[in-house]
């Protein structure tokens, strides 16, 4: 675990990280919500084409044939994603941002993280407004009786619905920008949730490594949290470190020369210690 | 972790404060965000969808500004019936996300403990004090959205000289915040643990 950790870090600055990052985190958001537009619009024409229906709360059924009970249906429910669909793009944009914050390498900074995904949800929703509303808005058409849509032409008005979009991507933008700096609270300096990649590396879950040292959030006490410093647990990870690494050197554990080399408050007697002692 | 079922509720030291936090915090954002959509984009949205009967006869005929107004009340009437239902949604699918992220313990774990430790004897499983946390996280984000938009937009004419204007009802904005909280929490607390049960085969 730890000799991955270290190269990792030594493979990926900051800045890299950073970078990588802000790309990927931007484009997941804005293909998340583009898609999440184009299934919101597409819902009443599968709805309206395959469906029907399933409540009839009507005191007063209306006379009306089965093709014109469909057409009411999905117009119907074309309202319904119109007037909601936006909320459904904003929330999923909020939540996205919050995971995709959580999930994020916690060697990335929080600004670049915060503003990638808003960045990204901005983009994002108002690509995936237009497609909401360009797809969603065909499924109108005249019905017998007048739901919704007494006659034709449905019009839509373009460039009402790129201000729209516009006008929509601003708080989409400002709340997702909250809820990742929310997400990032839940990520300490130091974790990495990449279990492939640990898996990888033969790692043990970091989660075990941090056990019982996470009460001084950022501090140096945590291995998984002293990368960048001199301190033991950094230098003493790895045993076949490329140049410019500090490499492994078993007397190095007493640096400070104040205490003996200790695991959960007991002494290690593995290996050439428990020979020395024996 | 301490592994197995046992770990996935853990009545051991309490090691919520960082994601606990963080899902609040989010679903809190979540709602504010709604409470700002009708003032932020309310006021440059119009509806772009023109069929007669959707926008209505009351408002189609008359200037920009009045259809304006007149969406942005759709916009919040919107915001607050559907409110309750993308907030539970919201904080559910955050706390699944904080709880799988890494397993749930380095993403739960934090500076939380020691206070709630203190205030609660470290005997409260996480996923229960998750699911408390998000469930009155929903219901302030809910009545934000339900007193924000009324008590700031301006009244309505609808025509005939007809007025309206947006009011908030306390007592069913209160005892909706409550029924919204409760059925959140149940929902965050099978989520949290539902989140937990891939970590069993961890021991």
């Amino acid at each position: 675990m730890a000799d991955g950790r270290l190269r990792r870090v030594v493979r990926r600055g900051p800045g890299v990280v950073d970078d990588v990052v802000a790309w990927r985190l931007s484009l997941l958001l804005v293909a998340l919500l583009v898609v999440t537009g184009l299934v919101v619009g597409a819902l009443p024409h599968a709805l309206g084409t395959v469906g029907g229906d399933p409540v009839d709360t009507n005191d007063e059924p209306v006379q009306e044939s089965v093709e014109d009970a469909q057409q009411r249906y999905q117009n119907q429910v074309t309202g319904t994603a119109l007037g909601e669909g936006p909320w459904v793009l904003l929330f999923v944009a909020l939540a996205a941002g919050f995971v995709a914050a959580t999930r994020s390498p916690s060697a990335a900074s929080r600004r670049s993280v915060v503003a990638a995904a808003s960045v990204g949800v901005a983009v994002g929703t108002a690509l995936g407004y237009v497609a909401l509303v360009g797809l969603g808005h065909l499924a109108y058409a005249p019905t017998e009786n007048g739901y919704l849509v007494r006659s034709g032409p449905v019009v839509l008005r373009t460039w009402t619905m790129a201000g729209n979009a516009l006008g929509f991507a601003v708080p989409a933008a400002v709340g997702s920008a909250l809820t990742a700096t929310a997400g990032r609270l839940a990520v300490r300096p130091g974790d990495d949730f990449d279990p492939d990649h640990d898996a990888e590396d033969g790692a043990e879950p970091s989660g075990d490594a941090s056990e019982g040292t996470d009460d001084a959030v950022g501090g140096a006490d945590d291995p998984a949290r002293s990368t960048a410093d001199d301190g033991p647990d950094a230098v003493s990870l790895d045993e076949t470190a490329p140049s410019g690494v500090p490499a492994y050197d078993p007397e190095a554990r007493d640096w400070d020369g104040s205490a003996p080399d200790e695991q959960d408050g007991k002494p290690s007697v593995s290996g050439d210690d428990a020979d020395r002692e024996h | 972790m301490s592994g197995g079922l046992e770990g996935a509720v853990s009545v051991g030291p309490l090691d919520v404060g960082r994601g606990t936090l963080a899902v609040a915090a989010a679903t809190v954002a979540a709602g504010v965000t709604v409470a700002l959509v009708p003032f932020t984009s309310g006021l440059v949205l119009t509806p772009p969808v023109e069929t007669p009967g959707v926008v209505g006869d009351v408002v189609a005929d008359r200037d920009p500004a009045a259809r304006r107004l007149f969406y942005v009340y759709v916009l919040a009437y919107d915001g607050v019936e559907s409110a309750p239902l993308f907030l539970a949604a919201f904080a559910m699918v955050a706390a699944a996300g904080v709880r799988t992220a890494g397993g749930g313990e380095r993403a739960t774990g934090g500076s939380g403990r020691a206070v709630a430790s203190a205030m609660i004897g470290g005997q409260v499983p996480r996923p229960v004090v998750l699911a408390f946390a998000a469930g009155v996280a929903v219901a302030v984000g809910y009545v934000l959205v339900g007193t924000v938009a009324p008590a700031v937009l301006p009244p309505i004419e609808l025509g005939g000289g007809r007025t309206e204007t947006m009011l908030s009802d306390v007592g069913a904005l209160s005892v909706n915040a409550v029924v919204v909280a409760v059925v959140t929490a149940v929902g965050t607390a099978v989520v949290a643990l539902a989140a937990d049960a891939p970590t069993e085969g961890e021991s």
